[in-house]
């Protein structure tokens, strides 16, 4: 019962921080430039801070960075997710320990938080529950949590830290708990789009602009949506003309949400990804087949919009996502 | 003997903490209430998310440029609170099916409107932007085929696109049919198109036909948000486990008591075995000296004597002079002490008699050892044996050892009542006095007020005026006291008197070095009779239970200590004045 006390007191909090969070980007931006923030607009910037609790976030870190999750000590969170390249490990499929390939492309971990859902398929609910995913799963860091916890327990840095802030020490859920709160803290804001939206209209140049407008108007914007531009729902990919036929060798994880659900609406159907970070995290789409922005966006729009569109426009639309990926300390410029 | 009797009173102690650590947890109060209260509130904060999620889906439905970051936020604070029902105490085993069915239906519920606004979500972008395409791209292809000279084929897609329009506006099986007909009509002659056509005329094709499925989902999913309404069955699984809960609560309650019943017979049973290897103990090391008789009667004089204390120190302690020969006092005094005292008396009659007989059975016991030892004939072994039995029988029944505890318990409430009368009446009397310092009137009756506070009916008006005082040396603490028993008298007198212009004025001045304090009431008045006697300790016209009598005792003698007065001036019907003084510059110190 306590447990879940603190995470309803948690929620709250997020809810509150995350309100909090809008005001204070509201009035920053209204401070720093002269232009009126842009309002009614289906994107929204990421709050400029987000109230984390920084010993937690600092053990998270410590965890996401460390190969002791995996089985052979080998691979780490961030072997995957290096935040150094935009949180992802820039490859078509992920390698995980002993060099076992994946049959998913790797997310980017910036901004997870701002997802309603994790993972391509949406199967766990909150950042605490998809850390039991890439740990025991074969091929990513196959270990076992009894294992994890009995190598932290011996590494003489964790017993103090975790008791610090855990009364009951180094437990799964604590751990759980960290990681999930340095997800949390990896929000990327101030990106030139943000700045835009604060009523910066220099911030972003005539294309990147007119990209915008064309995202809107193709109605791009009915899926990519929100703060985090995408991460709000769920949609089969071929919405308007087949993709898979069109590939061809369709796996398991083509399937999507049926995977959970068995509902036929739900075949190919995966959750929109954020495309905040796409600047950054090429390969693109859950199997990787789009090497370059341009080509993931090729397409959206042979497959989701069911559309054709000038080549300047696609340029339009790539320019303007490139302006969509905000700062973090951790990333490299 | 000895070791037999230490043996069995170590047993009975272990026995007994044995039985009250088996029975402790039982005898806890169920923690039940909290969790039950926990779960309501869960219950109806998913009803009221529920609702405002369904309201928060249909106005993103029909509010333009929205986005679907509301209505995914309430996905966390639903899910969080249907994991903790579905996995909280109102899934366990004790709860009844029709309950859990009734949660389980809740629950369903609510899953199915997630997954509702899902497929809305979904189905809503989608046709968005075919409802967005299809017009511009019937045009374009139109207007081609019509630049290319291809009337006819231009005319088909016209149709087409019309048939799409009455579908939306009336989705029924007919328009739909006809849409989807044509549809796989055109799209079978797709190659009979220019070639420049054929992939633009393949996107309006798929549109199209996205549409037909899309929208009726769509529609499916939106009724669904607008109508699945978690409300009525919450309220049903709310009285279904309202009134599980309180038959459970019964039950425990019952079963507390059972165990209640239970833990006092063992008890009782223990605190027999015990006592009497006490006693057992008690007798072997006095060696039947006779000095039991001596004991209690001892006992009994301390009793008296502390009765007799009591009594004595209203006498001769520092009472007011008046208190003296207080008929009231002595009254209210002896029958609170007596009656205590009465049952005191007659229980140690009964242990008294007890003890009589376990002494006579104590020395039959001893001429019965010296006798086995000394006789070898087993004839009259056995019959002294018999004998002893026979006694044993008859202590126990005659002794009443069953109700012992009982009696015992029943002494120790005697002396605790005693002993609060004599703590009330030291308070009292105390001689000792709380500490002394300069200080300010007007604080006092601020704080006063502020303690009194709850006395007061609501709609009496206070009227406060203590301008310019100079300070007073003396007990603030007493003068608070003073205060607040004026005060709350002031606000008995109004309550009962009942007008609705009542009002309590408090003021103070300086005259003549003294400091002169009124606290004037519309009450009742008091009659003059009552007067003379207002500030006899134990005088009271108040209901039994609600004034000690000591208040205005208590203010005399405070005053008198800080060598003030007290005055009453009162007019029956139209309220009382309570005046005291206290001097100025007064250091008692320095006298
Ligand atoms: C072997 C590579 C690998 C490792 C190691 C790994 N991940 Fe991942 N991560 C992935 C892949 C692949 C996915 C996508 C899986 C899917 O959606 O089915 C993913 C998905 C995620 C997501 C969901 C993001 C989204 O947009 O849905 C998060 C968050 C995440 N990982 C965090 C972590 C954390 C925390 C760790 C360490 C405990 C970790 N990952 C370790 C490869 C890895
Ligand atoms: C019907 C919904 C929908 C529309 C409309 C749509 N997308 Fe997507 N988009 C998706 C889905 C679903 C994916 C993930 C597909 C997959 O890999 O499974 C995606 C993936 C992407 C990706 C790759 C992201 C990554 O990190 O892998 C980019 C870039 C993208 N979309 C851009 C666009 C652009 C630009 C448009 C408009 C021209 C657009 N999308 C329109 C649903 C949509």
């Amino acid at each position: 019962m306590t447990q879940e006390k603190r995470s309803t007191s948690n929620t709250r909090k997020a809810l509150l921080r995350h309100a909090a969070g809008l005001l204070f980007g509201l009035v920053a931006a209204g401070v720093a430039t002269a232009g009126e923030p842009l309002r009614n607009e289906p994107i929204k910037p990421i709050p400029l801070t987000v109230e984390v609790d920084e010993k937690k976030v600092a053990l998270g870190r410590l965890l996401f960075h460390d190969p002791q999750l995996s089985k052979d000590n080998t691979i780490s969170c961030a072997s995957c997710h290096s935040l150094k390249t935009g949180g992802v490990d820039r490859q078509k499929v992920s390698t995980g320990i002993q060099g076992r390939k994946g049959n998913i492309n790797a997310p980017t971990v910036f901004n997870s938080g701002l997802l309603f859902r994790q993972f391509w398929d949406g199967r766990a609910e909150t950042l605490e529950e998809q850390v039991d995913g890439p740990v025991q799963n074969p091929v990513e860091m196959g270990s076992q949590w009894a294992n994890v916890l009995a190598k932290l327990y011996d590494d003489p840095k964790y017993p103090g830290l975790f008791k610090e802030i855990y009364p009951d020490g180094i437990k799964r859920k604590n751990v759980k708990n960290a990681i999930a709160e340095y997800e949390h803290s990896l929000i990327t804001p101030n990106s030139r789009f943000d700045q835009y939206l604060r009523g910066d209209e220099s911030a972003i140049n005539e294309q990147e602009r007119q990209g915008y407008e064309l995202f809107k108007s193709y109605g791009c914007i009915s899926c990519h949506q929100g703060m985090a531009v995408g991460g709000n729902m769920f949609q089969v990919f071929g919405a308007v003309n087949s993709y898979f036929k069109q590939r061809g060798n369709i796996q398991k994880s083509d399937m999507g949400r049926f995977n959970l659900t068995g509902n036929e609406m739900d075949r190919h159907s995966f959750k929109v990804p954020s495309l905040r970070m796409a600047a950054l995290t090429p390969p693109y789409l859950h199997d990787g087949n789009a090497k370059t922005l341009r080509e993931a966006v090729d397409i959206m729009f042979k497959f989701q919009l069911g559309r054709e569109a000038p080549d300047e426009d696609k340029e339009a639309l790539v320019a303007f996502i490139k302006t969509l990926a905000g700062e973090h300390p951790e990333m490299e410029k | 003997m000895k070791k037999i009797a230490g043996i069995l009173l170590l047993l009975a102690i272990v026995a007994f903490g044995a039985m009250l650590g088996l029975n402790l947890e039982k005898l806890q109060p169920q923690q039940g209430q909290d969790a039950y209260a926990e779960n309501i509130e869960d219950i109806r904060n998913l009803q009221a998310l529920d609702a405002s999620w369904s309201l928060a889906t249909l106005q993103a439905y029909t509010t333009p440029n929205s986005d679907f970051d509301q209505v995914a936020s309430f996905l966390p604070r639903v899910r969080e609170l249907r994991n903790r029902l579905a996995t909280g105490d109102l899934s366990s085993d004790e709860v009844p099916d029709a309950v859990k069915n009734k949660l389980n239906r809740f629950l369903l519920l609510t899953e199915s409107k997630e997954e509702s606004i899902e497929q809305f979500k979904s189905n809503f972008a989608v046709v968005r932007n075919s409802i967005k395409y299809l017009p511009l791209a019937s045009q374009t292809l139109t207007a081609r085929l019509r630049q290319l000279g291809d009337q006819e084929q231009a005319q088909r897609i016209t149709v087409i696109f019309d048939r799409t329009n009455a579908f939306l506006q009336n989705p029924d099986e007919g328009t739909q049919m006809r849409l989807l007909m044509g549809l796989s009509k055109m799209n079978e002659e797709l190659m009979s198109f220019p070639e420049e056509i054929v992939n633009p005329l393949g996107n309006f094709i798929s549109h199209a036909r996205v549409l037909v499925e899309r929208k009726i989902q769509l529609n499916a999913s939106i009724n669904d948000v607008a109508t699945q309404n978690a409300r009525k069955v919450g309220d049903e699984l709310i009285s279904l486990y309202k009134s599980y809960h309180e038959k459970a609560r019964e039950k425990a309650l019952a079963q507390r008591l059972e165990t209640y019943r239970l833990t006092l017979v063992w008890a009782a049973l223990l605190a027999i075995a015990g006592l009497i290897s006490a006693f057992l103990l008690w007798l072997t090391a006095r060696q039947f000296d006779g000095r039991l008789e001596k004991g209690v009667a001892e006992r009994t004089e301390e009793i008296e004597q502390a009765a007799a204390k009591a009594s004595g120190s209203l006498v001769d302690k520092n009472l007011d002079s008046s208190l003296a020969g207080m008929g009231n006092m002595a009254a209210t005094v002896a029958h609170e002490i007596n009656t205590p005292l009465g049952y005191l008396d007659s229980n140690l009659q009964v242990l008294h008699s007890g003890m009589e007989k376990m002494q006579l059975l104590m020395s039959e016991f001893v001429t019965l050892k010296k006798d086995l030892r000394e006789t070898k004939d087993s004839g009259q072994i056995n019959a002294r044996l018999e004998n002893f039995g026979a006694l044993v029988q008859n202590v126990k029944e005659e002794a009443m050892l069953d109700e012992l505890p009982e009696i015992i318990d029943d002494m120790q409430e005697g002396v605790q009542q005693i002993q609060h009368v004599t703590n009330d009446l030291r308070d009292f009397t105390r001689k000792d006095r709380s500490p002394q310092d300069w200080f300010d009137i007007g604080q006092c009756v601020t704080s006063a007020l502020k303690m009194a506070q709850k006395e007061i009916p609501p709609e009496t008006r206070i009227t406060t005026n203590l301008k310019d005082l100079p300070k007073v040396y003396g007990s603030p603490a007493e003068i608070n006291q003073v205060l607040m028993n004026l005060i709350t008298n002031a606000a008995h007198a109004v309550e009962a008197a009942g007008h609705d212009k009542s009002s309590i004025t408090i003021k103070a001045i300086e005259q003549k070095g003294h400091i002169l304090v009124s606290v004037m009431d519309t009450g009742l008045g008091i009659d003059e009779k009552t007067r003379s006697k207002i500030f006899e300790p134990f005088f009271t016209t108040k209901d039994v239970g609600k004034g000690t009598g000591l208040g205005l005792a208590i203010v005399r003698r405070i005053v008198t200590a800080h060598g003030g007065k007290v005055f009453i001036k009162s007019i029956v019907g139209k309220g009382t004045n309570f005046i005291f003084t206290l001097p100025v510059k007064r250091h008692p110190e320095a006298e």
